[in-house]
């Protein structure tokens, strides 16, 4: 509430934060940014759309010191702004929380907080005793309980490390805050925190640039919304003046006919994959489901509730109890070798996002043919004709690329890339899919296009687990969704059947009328 | 409504549910409990491998001690330090690039210059002083070549230091070409006498400790463990890679540099080829101590404990009779049993993180 009235009181102010005029980026020849201009307001929250490689990093990452613009400039408060790098820049007061997260593993949480600012004692050694003072200070501050200051960045969980990733810049009180995708390892609970927060610095004047895939969220938390595409301004809106629709063709530069696909086909009665008590940890504690011929069965529930452990268990990456069943046959898969023997196939967006399942400096080929390579090879040797054979039918199925083999997949998009990792499962023969959290960090268009995948895929006969941590997604794509909370599969929706409030309910524990399918 | 995840499990009371029956006694089960659990949990997060190191160094003492009598008293173990003065040196250094997920090949070039330098200019307690300065500014110099050359122009560290060891070691020949020269019999004597009652390698051993112990507290030596950790966070957190860098590897000169004063001290002469077979054993006692070839993870207090396992090694075979060529094998396997316990240390605690 305060913050509306303060963005309005502060937009009669002429004066900006922020300004940046004309920046124009190159790499390589490849102009990554455009004569671009964005300003940031006291008060106001100022988002930042586009596609993955519309330039909004680029952008993030000129303002802050970690590249140099070609041309243009750059003005704080008025004055030309240069920071040599994203330490300095927050020092001046421009704080920027990064999408790749880049905390130092081997340190302490509150040693990367004030990393370069620690307190000094005696002959100039850094005193812990000051240092936790001020994280635990600081961590009562932000209402952020349950972070042990003295552990290691290396052990915690992503949304841990990110929410860590915003304390930091928060501690040194910037007059602008920059969140890139701050939101994407996040879950509803954090988010909810995060918006708090966000609302907080806007009444205090502070202003504030906000970069994030989910448009629920823009729409939720801005007062105005700048479109980026192929590094070029497109147009700058208030709150309210353009539609979800509106954006999305603004960013696309075109109609997106539709985001999430209309069901071709019902799932079919018979059971593929077949869960039964599945524990595993402390984290994974009996858990039930059964995936259909056809069917895509959604999975969701807040950070830590057992279904990255749900998703490695069925993979054979970590050890279980439990049984799992393959069209009725039980299967000991206790590694992944086991699981791909049964038909199992993993498409995991590790958390870690630096290194996803994929081989960058290799060809699609390569990549793809990797976990097949038996199928392609004549006496030992790999005959790249097999191997041309064995992709190719996968490679138009999912529509990868340019359609290129020889193409270098770590110069392919997000997208791609993705669809490479599900592609080299389709070839081992898998014809149950787990996909963990494939859209992460994925702008719009190419998730329209994984989502045309899965839906494909499905059409086919795959039987497909899907976790995601966006909920519109998971009320939209799945057939059947299944919230997970403490380790247990808590309730089941039919699609179509709940609300994004009733699986929000479920995912925090409160009892809802169980729907069963 | 703020439901809160990402971070860690709430701590349950323990007290709540077991309380009825126990009686008198709970109060203490209670803190043993409590005890114990934190013992637990703080073994599944810190670094144990120095620890380790300690425990073997242990080891092979007491094997050296059942063999010969001797070794457990002071003037023994001054004789154990100073045999381990060099490589500690050595490994003091070594470990501080190491940290920096680098490698520092040319400290036996180092070593053998400054042992030539000495073993032909140290005459009298003038010479020694003036020529000490030279050679440890001799150290910081190459040592700061190799930071350019990694930390400037990004090249690899192992061929750097390969190439400029090479050089060093070439210097070392012309100034002598072959291992001889003399220092004074009174400044070669320091590292066996005593001080207070205590060997003074056990001194210097304990004051490199107490120097790491500080220098581990400042924030030169936080921005070179964050340039290890990840080097892009280090960037983005404000350390300058390159000055870093250089100041990492002109510790390692300097280090080099000292080490070559203890190595002359002990065999009172020079050689420009003493520094070759050192190489390995530096990079041996920092890896063995726990620090992590990768960067990020280790420190001095682990390299002591490394170093004088290898030179206890040495003790160990001989002690034992076994021909000498054992000496060189088992170093090798000691190490590639460091690189695997230590790995698998690491796996054991990532389990029971997740259990």
């Amino acid at each position: 509430m305060t913050q509306s009235t303060s963005a309005a009181g502060s937009q009669v102010q002429p004066d900006r934060l922020l300004t940046a005029t004309g920046l124009s980026k190159a790499f390589a020849g490849v102009q990554a940014l455009e004569d671009v201009s964005f300003d940031v307001r006291p008060g106001e929250v100022h988002a930042l759309l586009g596609e993955n490689g519309a330039g909004k990093s680029t952008l993030v990452k000129l303002v802050s010191g970690v590249l140099r613009a070609d041309h243009g400039e750059v003005r704080f408060r008025g004055r030309p702004f240069a920071p040599r790098d994203p330490a300095q820049a927050l020092a001046a007061g421009v704080g920027v929380v990064f999408q790749e997260l880049p905390l130092l593993p081997d340190m302490t949480v509150m040693e990367n907080i004030y990393f370069g600012l620690e307190p000094l004692g005696w002959l100039r050694t850094v005193s812990r005793r000051q240092l936790r003072a001020r994280a635990e200070e600081l961590f009562d501050r932000l209402l952020l309980p349950g972070i042990n200051p003295g552990q290691l960045v290396r052990e915690l969980s992503v949304a841990a490390r990110q929410l860590v990733a915003i304390a930091k810049v928060l501690a040194a009180d910037p007059a602008v805050v920059v969140f890139d995708e701050a939101t994407s390892a996040l879950g509803p609970g954090d988010v909810a925190w995060l918006f708090d927060q966000t609302r907080a610095l806007a009444a205090a004047g502070k202003g504030i640039v906000f970069i994030s895939h989910r448009l629920a969220e823009i729409d939720a938390i801005s007062d105005r919304v700048t479109v980026l595409r192929n590094g070029r301004g497109v147009g700058s809106w208030a709150a309210g003046e353009i539609s979800p629709d509106g954006l999305i063709s603004a960013m696309l530069g075109r109609q997106l006919a539709q985001l999430y696909p209309e069901q071709q086909a019902e799932a079919q009665a018979e059971s593929v994959l077949s869960v039964r008590a599945l524990s595993a940890g402390r984290r994974l504690r009996g858990v039930d489901l059964d995936v259909h011929r056809g069917e895509v069965l959604g999975l969701c529930g807040l950070e830590g509730q057992g279904q990255l452990e749900l998703f490695l268990a069925i993979y054979g990456v970590i050890r279980s109890r439990g049984s799992i069943s393959v069209d009725g046959t039980p299967h000991r898969v206790r590694s992944p070798r086991d699981a791909l023997r049964a038909g199992i196939g993993l498409a995991l967006v590790p958390e870690d996002r630096k290194n996803e399942g994929i081989l960058p400096t290799l060809s699609i080929r390569e990549n793809m043919s990797l976990p097949s390579l038996g199928q392609a090879s004549r006496l030992g040797l790999i005959s790249r004709d097999a191997e041309q054979k064995l992709i190719g039918p996968a490679m138009a199925d999912l529509r990868i690329g340019s359609g290129d083999p020889e193409q270098q997949v770590g110069g392919l998009s997000g997208g791609n890339q993705q669809k490479v990792v599900v592609g080299k499962f389709l070839l081992t023969g898998a014809r149950i899919l787990l996909l963990y959290d494939l859209t992460r960090g994925v702008d719009v268009g190419t998730k329209a296009e994984i989502f045309r995948m899965i839906d494909d895929l499905a059409a086919q006969g795959y039987a497909i687990l899907f976790y995601s941590s966006d909920l519109a997604e998971i009320e939209n794509v799945p057939h059947r969704i299944c919230v997970m909370f403490d380790g247990q599969v808590t309730a089941t929706f039919r699609h179509g059947s709940c609300s994004q409030a009733d699986l929000v309910a479920a995912m925090i524990g409160q009892d809802t009328a169980e729907s069963h399918p | 409504m703020t439901a809160r995840s990402g971070t860690s499990a709430p701590v349950a009371g323990s007290g709540g549910s077991g309380n009825g029956g126990n009686g008198g006694s709970s109060g203490s089960g209670q803190a043993g409990r409590q005890a114990l659990a934190r013992l637990r949990s703080y073994s599944a997060t810190a670094d144990i491998r120095p620890a380790a190191a300690w425990a073997l160094t242990l080891i092979f003492l007491f094997t050296y001690a059942i063999k010969q009598p001797g070794t457990l008293t002071g003037s023994s173990l001054g004789i154990l330090a100073a045999d381990t003065l060099t490589l500690a040196a050595l490994g003091l250094g070594q470990g501080v690039v190491i940290l920096t997920a680098g490698i520092d090949l040319s400290v036996g070039g180092v070593l053998a210059l400054g042992t030539t330098i000495a073993a032909t200019h140290f005459t009298n307690g003038l010479t020694i002083a003036l020529w000490t300065v030279v050679i440890l500014a001799i150290g910081v110099a190459a040592g700061l070549i190799n930071g350019l050359l990694v930390g400037r122009l990004g090249l690899q560290p192992f061929i750097v230091t390969l190439a400029t060891w090479s050089i060093f070691d070439g210097i070392a020949l012309y100034v002598l070409p072959v291992a001889g020269g003399q220092v004074p019999t009174g400044f070669a004597n320091w590292i066996n006498g005593a001080a207070a009652g205590i060997p003074n390698a056990i001194w210097a051993l304990a004051a490199m400790v107490v120097v790491w112990l500080w220098f581990r507290r400042t924030r030169t030596a936080k921005r070179i463990y964050a340039v290890g950790s990840d080097r892009e966070a280090a960037g983005i957190a404000g350390v300058r890679i390159a000055p870093t860098l250089m100041s990492a590897y002109a510790i390692s000169g300097f280090c080099a540099a000292g080490a070559s004063i203890f190595y002359v001290m002990l065999t009172a002469s020079g050689d420009p080829t003493s520094g070759d077979g050192l190489i390995l054993p530096s990079v041996a006692a920092v890896v063995i101590g726990g620090t992590s070839l990768r960067g990020g993870q280790g420190g001095f207090v682990g390299t002591v404990a490394g170093a004088l396992t290898l030179t206890l090694l040495t003790d160990v075979i001989f002690a034992f009779n076994l021909p000498s060529y054992w000496t060189v094998l088992a170093d090798g396997l000691l190490l590639v049993l460091a690189v695997l316990a230590g790995s698998g240390l690491q796996a054991l605690q990532a389990r029971r993180r997740q259990a």
